[in-house]
């Protein structure tokens, strides 16, 4: 590892906040700092404002985390003041020797080597073997799915997808009118409809009309979640319960898709704010429940990942492959 | 590439019979035979018989796919005679000094860049991207499932094995769901093999005749539902096969979105090889695209189905070489 490459410029940016951090030496982070992206207007500007506020004239090498797929130049974030963001533009505007861009839950399985055991909740399962395969599944605005894989030389190397949006499997005839309600308004019921933020107010809005409770006006996510845990709405109680189980589902059959001996990491801003309601849930039961190949998964870990910036472990571990290997892992 | 260790001994073993194949340089194999599984108490003693018997009593690494998962020492082929095969005996029996075992499915996905496009037929989607990931899924006794990916700076592939088969199965339609209900009134976790695979086949169809009026009672063989389905004598032999089509393009596309499949969707297993015309004309890749808001995402990955003899002997090959030269099985 090249220490003149130090400090370098770490950033993940969501729809609503930018969090940067300067990486001083591998691994280690200073002057962490949380900027509202709209008091901005584009990225370089938010970037070079971090800088100035933090006193640090240039840096060369930066990795940025944005909730958005990456392909090709132009960056398009739905969700955020910014809009679009070209990456040479922004290259040759802060004058980086070297930059890489990538989705966040790229970021998030590249983290997950080097986040401490003391933010990662484990949720049942044995030991891992860390030489297998691991899943991330993260629940928050969408349903994020990716695979990390170790390479037999070492190296790891994600896989970035869209599992989010692979169909949603009904586990019991419960589930199966939940879908029935869905699939009136979206010909695909995808695992991301159910197992999200805005999915909490979907199961919500199934769970009333299986219910025949009128709904006068539709709760939030956080609103559901928050009565949920304070148990003053069973109705709330009810969502959350069939959200832990989905969970479950679509966390299990990841898990079978890539062998996961590596476990199963739960990431998103959904299950942290629900964790112990989480844990006392029905999650890992449904997690284990594939007839035949129980005996397989009751072997594999879960973790909730509880770390607050995941994110700049992953664009660290990219950017240092980056500069030493000249690919993106 | 060394070449000293040629001649290798490679084999594609089922549950009834194993193709052994001798290869005397890279992807040359000569003696393809098949033999009976039950004709040999124990697989080492085929192994050292047909090493005799082609001529070949010389060779001494030998890499052989097995329909089984590779977790410890011990295979677990169920309905074959060499069941709870102890993998460091074989190799000591057989007096081989080099022995890999590789889950079929493992073999096949890393047979797949080495396929001639001869035979691969082409069944939608753009070009494939070569750097991006490649899945595999195969319906035949099970199914099967495994991803592909290359390494990012080097010409090395290396293959992910696993048990997507047993992922739940996602009904996509209100017909599919009462295929489901029947399915879960015999099994409480009702997992995509359960439709997918030779038995499946009668599952569906068993499903399908109990709905007539007077129900069917008659039971058919998987390979007579797809003959009188493709031969259009049963109208519900072709349902089934419809319906089958039909879950395979969601769970392929449930694979691909997992996956990232741009390198391509690459179709295994003894199946849809038997039913190709038919299953060339099916709903699959109406399905396959289906998913809402992800159909060109989805549109552009390269679907193939693989119609080959042997294409599990190229990856055991592959993984053969790869563990000599840089000892690891890729």
């Amino acid at each position: 590892m090249s220490n003149n490459t130090f400090p370098r410029l770490v950033a993940d940016i969501g729809g609503t906040n930018a969090r940067f951090s300067l990486e001083v030496a591998p691994y280690v982070y200073s002057h962490t700092k949380v900027l509202a992206c709209s008091d901005y207007k584009t990225l370089v500007e938010a970037v070079e404002s971090y800088l100035s506020g933090i006193g640090v004239a240039h840096v060369e090498y930066a990795a940025i985390a944005l909730p958005t797929p990456i392909a090709g130049d132009m960056i398009f974030m739905v969700n955020s003041p910014w809009h679009t963001c070209s990456i040479s533009e922004t290259k040759q505007q802060l004058q980086l020797k070297n930059v890489v861009f990538l989705n966040d839950f790229h970021a998030l399985a590249l983290s997950i080597p080097h986040i401490h055991s003391d933010y990662l909740i484990k949720v049942g399962g044995v030991a891992i073997d860390e030489y297998k395969p691991r899943g991330i599944v993260g629940p928050g605005t969408g349903l994020g799915v990716a695979s990390l894989i170790r390479h037999p030389n070492g190296e790891y190397l994600a896989v970035p997808a869209e599992g989010g949006h692979s169909s949603f499997t009904a586990f019991n005839p419960e589930e199966v009118e939940l879908w029935q309600y869905v699939h009136k308004r979206f010909p695909h019921v995808s695992f991301e409809r159910f197992v999200s933020g805005p999915g909490l107010q979907l199961i919500y809005e199934a769970v009333c009309h299986q219910q025949q409770v009128a709904i006068s006006s539709l709760p939030s996510p956080a609103e559901i979640t928050q009565k949920a845990l304070t148990k003053e709405c069973w109705l709330c109680q009810t969502t959350i319960d069939h959200f832990c189980r989905m969970l479950g589902t679509i966390a299990s059959n990841l898990a079978v898709t890539i062998n996961a001996f590596g476990g199963i990491y739960i990431g998103g801003g959904v299950v942290p704010r629900i964790l112990d309601y989480f844990m006392l849930s029905d999650f890992r039961c449904r997690f284990e429940d594939k007839g035949r190949l129980r005996q397989y998964l009751e072997k594999i870990p879960v973790y909730v990942v509880t770390h607050d910036f995941p994110a700049f472990l992953g664009v660290s571990y990219a950017l240092e492959t980056m500069i030493t290997k000249g690919y993106l892992p | 590439m060394p070449t000293t260790n040629f001649p290798r001994l490679v084999s594609d073993i089922g549950g009834t019979n194993a193709r052994f194949a001798i290869e005397v340089s890279a992807c040359n194999f000569v003696k393809v035979t098949i033999l009976k599984c039950r004709d040999y108490p124990t697989l080492a003693q085929a192994i050292t018989h047909y090493l005799q018997s082609s001529g070949y009593p010389q060779v001494k690494h030998a890499a052989l796919a097995v329909p089984s998962p590779i977790v410890d020492d011990t295979l677990f082929m169920v309905n074959s005679p060499w069941h709870r095969s102890s993998m460091s005996q074989t190799k000591t029996d057989a007096g081989l000094d080099s022995l890999i075992f590789l889950n079929d499915f493992h073999a096949l996905a890393l047979s797949i860049p080495h396929i001639p496009t001869e035979n691969l037929v082409k069944i939608g989607g753009q070009e494939a991207d070569h750097s991006k990931p490649i899945c595999i899924i195969g319906p035949g006794t099970g199914l099967g499932m495994a991803t592909l990916l290359k390494h990012p700076t080097s010409e090395e592939y290396f293959a992910i094995p696993a048990e997507g088969g047993r992922s739940s199965f996602a009904a996509a339609s209100e017909e599919e769901f009462e295929l489901w209900k029947f399915a879960h009134s015999r099994f409480s976790h009702v997992s995509v093999e359960r439709l997918l695979s030779g038995p499946g086949l009668q599952l569906i169809y068993e499903a399908l005749c109990t709905k007539q009026n007077p129900p069917i009672e008659k039971m058919l063989d998987p390979s007579e539902i797809t003959h009188l389905g493709i031969t259009n004598q049963c109208y519900i032999c072709k349902q089934t096969l419809d319906h089958f089509c039909r879950i395979l393009g969601t769970t392929a596309s449930n694979l691909a979105c997992i996956s990232s499949s741009f390198g391509g969707v690459y179709i295994g297993g003894g199946i849809i090889p038997q039913i190709l015309d038919y299953f060339v004309k099916s709903d699959f890749h109406a399905r396959f695209v289906d998913k809402g808001r992800y159909r060109t995402y989805l549109a552009k990955m390269p679907i193939y189905v693989i119609a080959h003899d042997y294409p599990a002997m190229l990856g055991s090959s592959y993984a053969l070489d790869t563990y000599l030269n840089k000892h690891y099985i890729p």
